[in-house]
């Protein structure tokens, strides 16, 4: 088994590796490829992962290739994910996510080195750039039918939106679950990355946004995560670019860039780099999902409503990372109007338990349905999934300030907003087409005021005051102070505000 | 089992002088079975590796090769090996007589992004390399000898430095086939 770098412990692998000299898979019992085969059948697959665990990497013939691309495919997919799945680390669990469920992102499988590949590497119909000292070649999946290149010392790869592991080193030692996960999860930082755009350059070596993009898949993954951040720095910097004394030290190109004579803008924008970079940092599928629903909308195949849903959805801590994400806040603009208004008034909802916990307690559909119905913002919607509520649900949003955030943040409209208040505190439908009624009669007072002809409250307000409930004028009056009550009666002339504010508060 | 340069391969990579002649320090190798005469400079070495020939003075940019194979197709394979991984622009195809031989010339681009590969790089720990927009130019002369296809000429990074250019293409431009002497 091959362990993390000094001073990592690697967690202990769900299976129990047996000590003892390594086996070829393809040798005679029970680790021969049928035996191995057979055995999943009988016992499952945790048992074939303890055998597989013991097993070396053999691609001595096509048979054994073809048999180590079983085994290995064998591991990835019923230890590795499990184990990722189990990770105690969030973004393991996270990654373990993009390939998983009915439709994932990402898919996995074995790169395995193909039997003849001195053969193929040596060949005069090979790739003018294949160069038999430094390549080798491999196949994917399990049928030694296919032929790829790629460095000796591979031991993954990212091909689309497939990832390749070759689950052992060069010298066919297994590599352990910890490690692959590792690779897994900095894999799949750069597939973000390069999803994203953020940083357009990472396909030059030399450059800065190669060495932010190694950066930030470095100190996702984990590596010296137990280290103080200032450290954690260091240590990668000094991975990625190396050090002065060492030419061999770090990644060529980098270490090149970054030791050059003379005016250095590059070292100059390594040595600030002080963590990573860029959206997405937590390998999250749901990150992912909203940004591509972000290109939905934009597309057209998508509305502002799906992105507030989206977001509503969002784990608090995602949410507040969407929040302040640089390449969300520019969709967002790109969006404009009010649905970028209500895209950032969703993505900057409150974000501590508090508010996350006891905006739905209890978990109730209906409830749930009710926050969707306010993010569409539809008056009728809104109607029909409040009648929907049980008296137990009505209970749990009356004056329930997690609720009335929520409403702050999705309903945008405040009139709209006032007759929610007063419909959930009478629990009276009707309550809310009332205040509509008097919104929309201060919206006509707005109107006269500023043609000049207002001089007193006209009737048609005190008509629709009258319609009001109690409970319903109070909330106008104590919670829409800074809605609609701002927006409809501050402006009016002064002494019909105040008259207003008299009726409201009687 | 015969190798690219005439005798069974012992080691992975070895230099190998198997004939050689002078010619203002330059030494001459007669590679596949006599198909095929490299002229290289003075000092330096034609390397088997993995069954090929090899010369390079910086592999990783650019190289001088001659492989050779039994029942393998010919430039139309290659071609179509490149435009697996790559955008290929062929700028010379010529179907040539050389030394007795018939010889095609392939001369072309191909513009691709190479795979975002993790590295083991043992003790120094992982690397992540690839992920770059590569332009390679190749040079080759197609050799058919019989029932075998013999490949010779170079590789380069079009990012290569000019001289690593200039001495693969005077190697390449020494190269001798067949019956053809300088």
């Amino acid at each position: 088994m091959t362990t993390r770098e000094s001073g990592q412990v690697r967690e202990a692998e769900p299976e129990t590796a047996a000590a003892g000299p390594a086996k070829h898979i393809a040798q005679p019992g029970p680790t021969t490829l049928p035996g191995v085969l057979a055995l999943q059948r009988t016992v499952g697959n945790r048992a074939v992962g303890r055998i597989l665990a013991r097993l070396r990497a053999d691609w001595s013939t096509q048979a054994n290739a073809q048999a180590t691309a079983v085994a290995t495919r064998t591991r990835l997919r019923t230890t590795l994910l499990p184990y990722m799945t189990s990770h105690s680390r969030k973004i393991v669990r996270n990654t373990a996510e993009l390939f998983t469920g009915a439709s994932p992102l990402l898919t996995m499988d074995a790169i395995t080195k193909r039997s003849d590949s001195a053969a193929q590497v040596a060949s005069p119909t090979a790739p003018a750039w294949v160069t038999p000292a430094r390549h080798d070649a491999f196949f994917v999946g399990t049928t030694m039918n296919n032929v790829d290149f790629h460095q000796k010392a591979m031991i993954g790869t990212l091909s689309g939106t497939t990832m390749y592991v070759r689950g052992h080193d060069s010298s066919g030692e297994l590599a352990s679950l910890e490690d692959m996960a590792n690779t897994v999860v900095h894999e799949c930082s750069h597939y973000f990355v390069s999803q994203y755009g953020e940083l357009p350059q990472t396909n030059v070596a030399s450059s800065f946004h190669r060495y932010a993009d190694e950066f930030r898949a470095y100190w996702v993954e984990g590596r010296y995560g137990d280290l103080p951040d200032a450290e954690r720095v260091k240590k990668i910097r000094e991975h990625l670019v190396g050090t002065a004394g060492d030419a061999t030290s770090g990644y060529g190109p980098l270490h090149t860039a970054y030791f050059a004579a003379g005016p250095n803008p590059f070292k100059a924008q390594v040595d600030a780099l002080t963590g990573p970079v860029g959206f997405n940092l937590t390998n999250s599928i749901r990150l992912h999902r909203l940004w591509q629903l972000f290109q939905n909308q934009a597309a057209g195949t998508a509305t502002v409503d799906d992105l507030i849903f989206a977001i509503a959805r969002l784990p608090a801590g995602e949410r507040a990372e969407a929040g302040r994400s640089t390449l969300i806040k520019k969709l967002e603009t790109a969006i404009g109007g009010l649905g970028a208004r209500r895209v950032r008034a969703a993505l900057t909802a409150p974000t501590s338990d508090e508010y996350v916990y006891k905006l739905n307690a209890s978990g109730s559909v209906a409830v749930n349905r009710f926050l969707g119905a306010i993010i569409i913002g539809t008056a009728d919607g809104i109607k029909t999934a409040y009648g929907n509520l049980s008296r137990q649900d009505r209970l749990a949003v009356t004056r329930n300030v997690a609720f009335m955030t929520f409403v702050e943040h999705h309903l945008l409209d405040t009139a709209m907003r006032a007759a929610v208040w007063a419909m959930t505190e009478t629990w009276n439908a009707g309550q809310f087409d009332a205040m509509t009624a008097f919104t929309d009669a201060l919206r006509r007072a707005r109107d006269e005021a500023s043609s000049g002809t207002l001089t007193a409250t006209p009737d048609y307000v005190k008509t629709a005051l009258a319609g009001l409930h109690d409970y319903s004028r109070w909330t106008f009056f104590s919670w829409s102070r800074e809605g609609a009550m701002r927006e409809y009666v501050d402006v009016l002339p002064p002494t019909v505000a105040s008259d207003i504010r008299e009726r409201l508060r009687d | 089992m015969p190798t690219i340069l005439g005798k069974p391969q012992l080691v992975l990579r070895r230099r190998v002088w198997l004939h050689w002649a002078m010619d203002g320090g330059w030494t001459r190798r007669v590679v596949a079975d006599g198909v095929v005469g490299v002229w290289l400079p003075p000092g330096e070495t034609l390397e088997e590796i993995e069954g090929a020939a090899v010369w390079s003075p910086d592999d990783e940019l650019g190289r001088f090769t001659v492989t050779a194979a039994e029942g393998i197709g010919d430039g139309d394979a290659l071609l179509a090996a490149e435009r697996r991984f790559a955008v290929v622009d062929v700028e010379r195809d010529e179907h040539l007589e050389r030394g007795g031989l018939q010889v095609r010339r392939l001369r072309y681009r191909s513009r691709r992004t190479t795979p975002r590969d993790v590295l083991d790089r043992g003790a120094a720990g992982r690397e992540h390399a690839g992920g770059e927009d590569v332009v390679t130019l190749a040079d080759f002369l197609l050799v058919r000898s019989g029932s075998r296809l013999v490949r010779t000429g170079y590789a380069v990074r079009a990012d290569a430095p000019e001289d690593l250019r200039a001495s693969l293409e005077q190697v390449y431009e020494r190269v001798e086939i067949g019956d053809e002497r300088r």
